[in-house]
């Protein structure tokens, strides 16, 4: 086998880097605790010899461990915390037969002098799918973060990248890899990208990711926790039911905006074609936002309550009914909706099951909303509303550029292909999952808490997010009936909430307080 | 034609004008298609995929049959001589990994082979 004798050198050097990466904790650690300023003499940077590539058809005939380590260290508050970076990739093999699937390309950010039994590890992934998880890493919760200053489109780009008094590290070690075909990550040959383009195999090779970083780093003790976004959702349902199966105990899995089952969520049909009742308590908040509803709402989550009452009770059943017969709604039900949202009378009109696309575009005469951040807003015919998506648009540049001068003077890592932010998997996804077309991870979530009554959920959503919306969020999950183990947070802000400065802070003490009760 | 179906029809063609109404050509792109944008439009469903379900959603005791069949399927691919129960050998083969390192204390009687029903109890804690 070709590609385990030629990778054998980096193989090494990554146990090695690895090992030292443990750093007093693990048991490994030869490396000296140095002063830590950039330059440390302690760092190695690599120089991966390989290309990587994002295509269906692409596939490494030669993979390799290889991996830079460097040493930083993050003031928060007063209190520093000396951590290592490791860049580069680990090799996801079948559990069975050892073949190699794919080199996953992540980056970890391990603190110094932990004991690895008690010290959490945390896998960060964004969704698509096909999206690399640059997005978490350098908006989230890592060590460092872009300043974006959501809502407002007045900073000049690219944003600072900023030492973040938010990271967890304080309470986790994080690792955030990147899907195959995004990032770095790829697969190996006899495998192409487009084998691990679907549900489950990709949920699989994660797994496989998973179980490899773990024993190398010889964390299979520490207490675990996977955090998913958007689709991430889906990822982390199937991958916590496949993660117990194959006896890597959960500690908690942490859903941030995910979406959890597409024959849900009315955005990824047409409009008019499924029920968008999910939908109404963020048309209402984000009314409320802009000040368009009546009477005028301030309690964001006060009305989140009203609005879930009333979808229940009123709006929810008249849209099943219209998708039924598409009868014109009444004028007091129409009245009602255009009091409780903002939203214009014609619209209900000409759609009950009003869809977010139409609200995004239709709220504000003039104005495009951003999808993801709703308070993003940009004239129409703008730059930043060319791509329909003001919020999308406005951070791109700067998180794409930045990942890439970061891996190379930062963590001190390079390769011959620069960092992709997404793959086009999304085209040619195998969707299907548990004998249906689409995914619904809902029994695999069950599956999760059967196999492990411990596990902890935790879900983060934000008010303004037209993409996956909260509420639609919690009537699925309400299909799970009572778990004493679950948490739902919702926030001001959008689909990546943690770009709202206020928002963030709440939502790291959410998520400390989240580790502490997943860890008893 | 009766007024009954003149409604959806009158529906229809107001959503169509709605859609179509400027701003969404004048955003320069089809909010419909977002697999160009750099989180791909997240979540997004490329139209040939967009397919009903083939099953109601199941909720509540139903679901968790669902998902003990799930689990139950599992074992049963790995009682490769369908007999009910798996070796430790027939676990590891099947990468139930759960089953791997608890196999002793769920097979209390040490009979060298467990049942789904004593792996579902031993997760639960009901030893």
């Amino acid at each position: 086998m070709p590609v385990s004798l030629k990778r054998t050198h980096s193989y090494l050097l990554a146990i090695t880097l690895a090992l030292a990466a443990c750093g007093g904790g693990g048991g490994g650690g030869s490396t000296p605790t140095q002063p830590t300023q950039p330059g440390n003499p302690a760092d190695r940077g690599f120089s991966d010899p390989l290309a990587y590539s994002s295509s269906g058809n692409a596939s490494l005939s030669v993979a390799n461990e290889g991996a830079a380590l460097t040493h930083h260290s993050l003031n928060l508050g007063g209190r520093v915390i000396d951590y290592t970076a490791t860049a580069g990739h680990l090799i996801a093999s079948h559990p069975q037969t050892s073949q190699p699937k794919a080199a996953f390309f992540y980056v970890a950010y391990t603190a110094k002098n932990q004991d690895v039994r008690t010290r959490p590890v945390t896998f960060f992934y964004n969704g698509g799918p096909g999206s690399a998880s640059v997005w978490l890493h350098l908006g989230s919760y890592g060590p460092k973060r872009l300043q974006v200053g959501y809502p407002a489109t007045s900073q000049p780009q690219p944003f600072p990248l900023v030492d973040n008094q938010e990271s967890l590290l304080d309470t986790s070690d994080l690792v955030f890899v990147d899907a195959i075909g995004a990032g770095l990550s790829q697969a190996i040959a006899p495998h192409t990208n487009q084998t691990f383009w679907g549900v489950d195999a990709d949920a699989e090779a994660f797994r496989d990711f998973v179980t490899r970083y773990l024993a190398v780093n010889q964390r299979t003790a520490s207490p675990k926790f996977i955090l998913g976004e958007s689709y991430g959702g889906v990822r982390s349902s199937v991958l916590a039911d496949l993660l117990e199966a194959a006896g890597t105990r959960m500690n908690g899995v942490i859903l941030l905006s995910p979406i959890l089952n597409y024959y849900s969520n009315c955005a990824v049909y047409s409009p008019g074609e499924a029920n968008c009742t999910g939908f109404l308590p963020t048309y209402a908040n984000t009314g409320a936002h802009f000040r368009l509803t009546n009477p005028a709402q301030t309690d964001y989550a006060a009305y989140a309550q009203q609005m879930r009452s009333y979808a229940a009770s009123t709006y929810g059943p008249a849209v099943a009914s219209w998708l039924g017969s598409r009868l014109p709604p009444s004028n007091s039900l129409v009245d009602q909706l255009v009091g409780l949202t903002g939203a214009r009378a014609n619209l209900w009109q000409a759609n009950l099951s009003l869809h977010p696309n139409t609200y995004q575009f239709q709220l504000i005469t003039g104005t495009v909303l951003g999808r993801y951040d709703a308070r993003v807003t940009a004239p129409q015919g703008s730059a930043l509303a060319s791509e329909g998506d003001p919020s999308s648009t406005f951070i791109t540049s700067s998180f794409a550029s930045t990942i890439r001068s970061y891996l190379t003077s930062q963590l001190k890592y390079t390769a011959q292909t620069s960092y992709a932010i997404s793959s086009n998997a999304i085209q040619s996804w195998n969707w299907q999952h548990d004998g249906q077309d689409l995914p619904d991870t809902l029994p695999d979530l069950a599956a999760a808490l059967q196999q492990n009554p411990n596990l902890k959920i935790m879900v983060l959503h934000g008010y303004n997010d037209l993409a996956t919306p909260f509420h639609q969020t919690e009537l699925d999950l309400a299909r799970l009936g009572n778990v004493p183990g679950l948490r739902i947070h919702n926030y001001e802000g959008g689909h990546m909430m943690y770009l709202d400065d206020a928002s963030r802070v709440r939502t790291k003490a959410d998520l400390v307080t989240f580790y502490a009760s997943a860890l008893n | 034609m009766p007024l009954r179906h003149l409604a959806p029809m009158l529906a229809a063609l107001l959503a169509l004008a709605v859609q179509a109404a400027p701003g969404n050509g004048d955003s320069g792109t089809q909010p419909e298609d977002r697999s160009h944008l750099p989180q791909l439009g997240d979540p997004y469903l490329p139209p040939a995929a967009r397919k009903p379900a083939q099953r109601p959603p199941l909720a509540g005791a139903a679901l968790q049959a669902q998902a003990r069949a799930k689990l139950q399927q599992r074992f049963a691919a790995a009682d490769t001589l369908k007999t009910g129960s798996i070796s430790l050998a027939q676990a590891k083969a099947a990468g139930l990994g759960y089953v791997v390192q608890h196999f002793a204390e769920i097979d209390r009687q040490g009979s060298g082979r467990v049942s789904f029903e004593q792996v579902v109890s031993h997760q639960q804690g009901a030893r």
